[in-house]
């Protein structure tokens, strides 16, 4: 229980600063260490392989594409006058649509604890070790996997078609 | 099973052959390579080979295998005077013809709904790339781009309806599904009625109904006119194919909930599609909105769902491929490099200077608006008469005034060709004979199918019966 306070503590910490930060690189990271935190609340929930995700596309790929936004942007600080005087956390776009998000949470949280008693409508989830998953999408679900590297090829050639520089006259 | 692998292997073949030179005869391979697919689909005919759980080639896929490989056939042959014109990577144009045509070979086969959502977007993003292939032009990479955003929603769409459906019944597979929702389609829960709305926005999408229609008309208009003809039936009968199995097996239990939804999908689409072609000026633009009108009808037989509107989604569908892919194959010789020549008033006096392509045009556009000797009528009388049958003689009604007032529109080009003289008249190069052979090929399906139709319609029947 104080493994997932401090995860939970982290995790919203993080993500406050996020949007409290004037720079946008800073956010990013903050942004990293709270993926890091919610993973570490995955593996409490005894979901290791989604923990393990979790770090490699959120934490390790995503936020790495979007520092290289930011940085290809070159827009290190938001700094026009309006920026430098209100405080990121109380402008007026983030404090409305905060205040809507806050109000959903609020009604979420009730409806789902008054409606705890239901019985839900999905099957009961049982507990997945990276091994039987591993095992299951090599036997029961192979053929679905290569299918998927098809894909990934046919996206492959895709995006070097459309990427590609053409030389002028080069050729045909 | 077999053809699917046939034609992968083509695909990946043209690939390793485009690496050296690029002057290989790449389309003569795919060719080989669909043909090979061909006889393996005709020697599986009758075996029901079903592999991993998840592909079962039963006759129903074959046959509209058989639609596809025509449909490939087509496009690599009348690909060829576009692609020389417009100066487009050969290889990489026919591996992602190949690849996606792969993908719709899957689909048609797929009893599985990841392995649909697979080979939708194994097929949607060869579409996408060959959409924007032309990168010189921004209308082919608008075009391109809208298709993506948008096909991309609706990847999502599909995706999240997969999910909602494993939610409710533990499995993806379509038969399980379909055991466990006939066992609950008394009351089917939210999450179900659900699952489906998100499955239906999917599919809609790909077969361009009508309120998830928008990119049509500016797709089919961007992308070079042998990719349009492709993409217009190719992805339309991958599409309803999947969309009939899905909603015609796994989710026949609920038919009293989707056909309310179908109804009106069904009616907003044969109504917009016309009524809007008729404004248009642009004959490819016109050509999109007609495929829309079509999906309309489309959408009418898989409502009906009787034993004859069942074969008549594949009749139909075979017509509309053959008639399609030749109209937009004679808007593609008609183009050329530096003028689109597809206004209306383009086609002015067609007939003086190239009257072999006139009469071709003609052909596939009474054939569109469904006139007796051709395809076209039977697949439409056959899709209405199954509607009057299922009781839905509105829809029957709405559907035979749309085609009457699309006729309209089809008739208008060739008045245009035929009785009005040219001002500046076209001066084409002389049509290359593959393409000329493929022109004429079709030309002679649409008319085959028109006046002999019995045994076409039996082995439509004979197919989809094995499985619903």
């Amino acid at each position: 229980m104080t493994l997932f306070y401090l995860f939970a503590a982290i995790a919203v910490l993080a993500s406050l600063l996020v949007v409290a930060q004037h720079n946008p690189v800073y956010s990013v990271m903050l942004l990293i260490a709270s993926f890091g935190a919610l993973s570490g609340l995955y593996v409490l929930l005894d979901a290791p392989f989604v923990a393990v995700i979790q770090i490699i596309v959120y934490a390790g790929a995503i936020m790495v594409l979007f520092l290289f936004v930011v940085m290809l942007l070159n827009a290190p600080r938001e700094d026009t006058d309006y920026d430098i005087r209100v405080h990121p956390l109380f402008r007026r776009g983030p404090l409305w649509f905060g205040a809507a998000l806050a109000v959903c949470l609020a009604a979420e949280l009730a409806w789902a604890l008054g409606a705890t008693r239901m019985r839900s409508g999905f099957p009961a989830a049982q507990m997945v070790s990276v091994e039987t998953l591993g095992h299951r999408l090599f036997t029961d679900y192979a053929f679905q996997f290569e299918v998927t590297s098809v894909l990934i090829l046919v996206a492959m050639i895709g995006a070097v078609i459309m990427a590609r520089h053409d030389e002028p006259g080069g050729k045909q | 099973m077999a053809c699917v692998v046939a034609a992968a292997i083509a695909a990946i073949v043209a690939e390793a052959f485009r690496a050296p030179g690029e002057r290989m005869p790449i389309g003569p391979l795919g060719a080989i390579g669909l043909i090979g697919a061909a006889v393996a689909s005709f020697l599986l005919w009758d075996h029901h080979a079903v592999s991993f759980g998840v592909v079962s080639a039963d006759n129903y896929a074959l046959f509209v295998t058989f639609i596809l490989i025509a449909v490939g056939l087509l496009s690599l042959a009348l690909a060829g005077p576009v692609i020389e014109r417009q100066g487009l990577p050969v290889g990489e144009y026919y591996a992602l013809l190949l690849f996606s045509l792969g993908g719709m070979i899957l689909m048609a086969m797929a009893t599985d709904l990841i392995v649909i959502f697979l080979a939708l977007e194994v097929l949607s993003i060869g579409v996408y790339v060959l959409t924007g292939i032309r990168r010189d032009s921004p209308a082919s990479v608008e075009a391109a781009f809208k298709y993506f955003l948008l096909g991309a929603f609706a990847s999502a769409f599909f995706l999240y309806g997969i999910a909602f459906t494993y939610g409710v019944t533990g499995s993806t597979r379509l038969d399980r599904i379909g055991t466990v929702i006939a066992a609950q389609a008394m009351s089917p829960s939210p999450m179900q009625l659900l699952a489906m709305g998100l499955l239906f926005v999917g599919f809609a999408f790909k077969v361009a109904a009508v309120p998830f229609h928008m990119w049509t008309p500016d797709a089919y208009e961007g992308a070079p006119p042998s990719v349009t003809g492709f993409m217009s039936t190719g992805v339309k009968a991958a599409a309803f194919a999947a969309f009939a199995r899905v909603f015609l097996s796994a989710l026949a239990p609920m038919h009293g909930e989707w056909s309310h939804v179908v109804w009106v999908i069904a009616a907003m689409t044969m109504i917009l599609g016309t009524v809007v072609g008729v404004a248009q000026t642009s004959v490819k633009r016109m050509l999109a909105y007609s495929s829309i009108a079509h999906s309309g009808y489309l959408l009418v037989a898989l409502l009906s769902a009787n034993s004859s509107g069942k074969s008549a989604i594949l009749f139909y569908l075979a017509t509309y491929a053959l008639t399609n892919l030749g109209a937009f194959g004679v808007i593609g010789l008609l183009e050329q490099r530096d003028a689109a020549n597809d206004q209306l008033t383009d086609y002015a006096g067609l007939w003086y200077t190239q009257p072999v392509l006139a009469a071709l045009m003609t052909v596939f556009l009474l054939s569109l608006g469904g006139f007796p000797p051709f395809g076209g009528f039977i697949a439409k009388w056959f899709i209405f008469t199954s509607a009057i049958e299922a009781g839905q003689t509105w829809l029957a009604i709405i559907g035979v005034l749309t085609s009457v007032v699309s006729v309209f529109f089809y008739l208008r080009v060739i008045v245009q060709m035929y009785m009005t003289s040219s001002t500046a008249p076209l001066r084409l190069p002389p049509v290359p004979l593959v393409a000329g052979v493929a022109l004429v090929a079709s030309a002679i399906g649409v008319l085959y199918l028109g006046v002999l139709p019995a045994q076409v319609i039996d082995w439509a029947a004979a197919s989809i019966g094995t499985i619903f």
